[in-house]
């Protein structure tokens, strides 16, 4: 058995501890499950922005949507924690349900405003870091910090206005936006991968 | 100062004589136990735990787990509550601060060990039988 009671050398314990914890985080689908929700709820937001900008769709709607679909996947992420720790015994939703009401408030209230500024990736980064801290997750704190500040950063356009003339369209700015959500999707499936190979 | 405290104490004092002398004198009883060792890290990841995830997870015996949960309890590096789950008693288990800085301090202290068996050449288990003849 692998778990018996004699100490082991100081590398299988150190071993057997990382074993256990990233079969917990198997269990939890703690980092893998974030990203893709939350990956696929700003693309779902950003896309239709991006197709109304190339002309390929009449639907035209803000970074409003974007940040509520957001809220939605903060909520869901809630949800879908809660559900484990009742039905499998393990873990709890903390941070998830507070950055959902962070992210609703944003969205409904002073967000609007920042939002015309910023861009719905404030709601992305405050949110996600908020999870993250609260869950003691080292990636998703990271990954907050850095695709929400490459995305507030482009909120002020500060990626669109450094590409040349040449290449700038309307639709460049919704495109950084999707690539960023692409990333977030990507970095979940390649966590999902690892919290696999715990099995 | 509470039972738990006094634990807390002496687990912080053995953590500095380690630094002054070797470090299998940091690594503390309560925490370096196999399977406490081992509940300690999944509550640290999960936060929280019942019994029946523990207990597969670690593939104990009820009366087994409970008794290490006892312990850790007893030396407050984890609370245990209970409750009702569709009219079942459920208890669930998880992580204080201390637990938390207990097996930071634990880990610290087997990766110093593993650094120190580097440098001198010498196998795991070799260092881990010098370990417990050091302790007692």
């Amino acid at each position: 058995m692998i778990y018996a009671d004699a100490s082991g050398s100081p590398e299988e314990s150190v071993a057997r501890v990382s074993a256990l914890r990233a079969e917990v985080r198997r269990d939890l689908r703690a980092t893998s499950a974030p990203l893709l929700l939350l990956g696929s709820a700003t693309a779902a937001g950003v896309l239709p922005q991006m197709l109304a900008d190339t002309g390929w769709s009449g639907l035209g709607v803000g970074d409003w949507l974007t940040s509520l679909l957001m809220a939605v996947a903060f909520v869901v992420m809630w949800l879908f924690l809660r559900s484990r720790a009742v039905h499998r015994g393990v873990g709890r939703p903390a941070g998830f349900g507070a950055a959902a009401v962070l992210a609703l408030c944003f969205t409904v209230s002073v967000g609007v405003i920042a939002m015309v500024f910023a861009g719905p990736f404030l709601v992305f980064g405050l949110g996600l870091l908020t999870a993250g801290l609260w869950q003691r997750n080292r990636f998703l704190a990271i990954w907050a910090v850095l695709i929400g500040s490459i995305g507030i950063f482009e909120g002020f356009f500060g990626i669109t206005n450094r590409l040349p003339s040449s290449v700038a369209r309307q639709w460049e700015h919704p495109a950084i936006y999707l690539a960023l959500a692409i990333a977030t999707v990507i970095a979940g499936l390649a966590a999902r991968r690892r919290e696999d190979r715990a099995r | 100062m509470t039972e738990p405290e006094d634990q807390a104490g002496r687990r912080q004092s053995a953590s500095e004589e380690s630094r002054h002398g070797h470090p299998a004198m940091g690594l503390d009883e309560v925490v370096h136990q196999r399977t406490r060792l081992g509940i300690l890290a999944v509550l640290a990841e999960a936060g929280q735990a019942d019994f029946p995830y523990l207990r597969s997870l670690l593939e104990l015996t009820d009366g087994n787990l409970g008794r290490h949960l006892q312990v850790l309890e007893e030396a407050g590096l984890i609370m245990i509550s209970k409750g009702y789950h569709r009219r079942r008693p459920r208890t669930l288990a998880s992580i204080t601060g201390d637990g938390r800085r207990a097996l930071g301090a634990e880990l610290a202290t087997l990766r110093m060990l593993m650094t120190r068996l580097e440098a001198t050449g010498s196998s795991g288990r070799e260092a881990a039988s010098n370990a417990e003849s050091l302790r007692g």
